[in-house]
């Protein structure tokens, strides 16, 4: 498994590099409609994934009630994502093409999972983030 | 963990392939021009890194889990969130455009 993680993980890294969702310029001619470039890349990367979840991983449907925290935690990651010019997977990237700053951002996410944990358990009670991503 | 350091490389080579490899601090000339120049952009990056952290821990995933699988297999909530984060994105990316002008 150990090099199906390495394939996999530098395919992604070099699409999303080449392509240029790295860069901030790019993220913003996409977010004003300036330049539709990205929004069909990924447009185009929902249909190949939802094809093959379907056909060939045949992973059954989620059926998790909808929650206001998809509505209100999507808002923050919005927010965030303009601010660095990162989501998650990016910010990888970013220090790969030698963005050393992304390190502050990689650090800014991980201590805001550990902020959300922290917050959810004592506050908000909405139940283990781990069982709503993606199942 | 492999996955994430494999997703760096993978950046680092398309960057040499795409000649636009260097060492720097934020993410590209634009950054400085719409959201922070200098060293002022460090502790902006971090507090967007937070609310990325936050907001995708809450929303129980980001692009990848929302946009691409969730998205991809029509999830309602999924489809909410990828809404979400998109129409935030273009609404401040608006108004941080207007702002630079």
């Amino acid at each position: 498994m150990l090099v199906v993680q390495i394939a996999t993980g530098a395919a992604l890294g070099f699409s999303l590099g080449f392509i240029g969702f790295g860069d901030y310029g790019e993220l913003h001619r996409m977010f004003t409609f300036a330049d539709l470039r990205l929004f069909l890349t990924f447009a185009g990367a929902v249909v190949v994934t939802g094809l093959g979840l379907r056909f060939l991983v045949r992973s059954p449907l989620p059926s998790a009630p909808v929650h206001k925290s998809a509505v209100i935690g999507g808002a923050c990651f919005g927010l965030g994502w303009v601010l660095t010019g990162a989501c998650p997977g990016i910010a990888l990237v970013q220090l790969g093409e030698g963005t050393l700053g992304a390190a502050f951002t990689l650090a800014g996410m991980l201590a805001g999972i550990r902020a959300y944990d922290a917050v959810n358990q004592r506050w908000l009670r909405w139940g283990d983030p781990d069982a709503s991503c993606g199942n | 963990m492999l996955f994430l350091v494999a997703m760096a490389a993978g950046a680092f080579v398309a960057s040499i392939a795409r000649g636009t490899f260097s060492i720097h601090g934020a993410p590209g000339a634009e950054y400085a021009r719409l959201v922070a120049d200098g060293w002022h952009a460090l502790p902006v990056m971090a507090i967007g890194g937070v609310l990325v952290g936050f907001g995708t821990r809450m929303a129980g995933g980001c692009t990848s889990g929302h946009g691409l699988s969730g998205c991809g297999r029509l999830v309602p909530s999924s489809v909410l969130a990828t809404a979400t984060f998109f129409g935030v994105g273009v609404v401040v990316s608006f108004v941080l455009g207007g702002a630079a002008r």
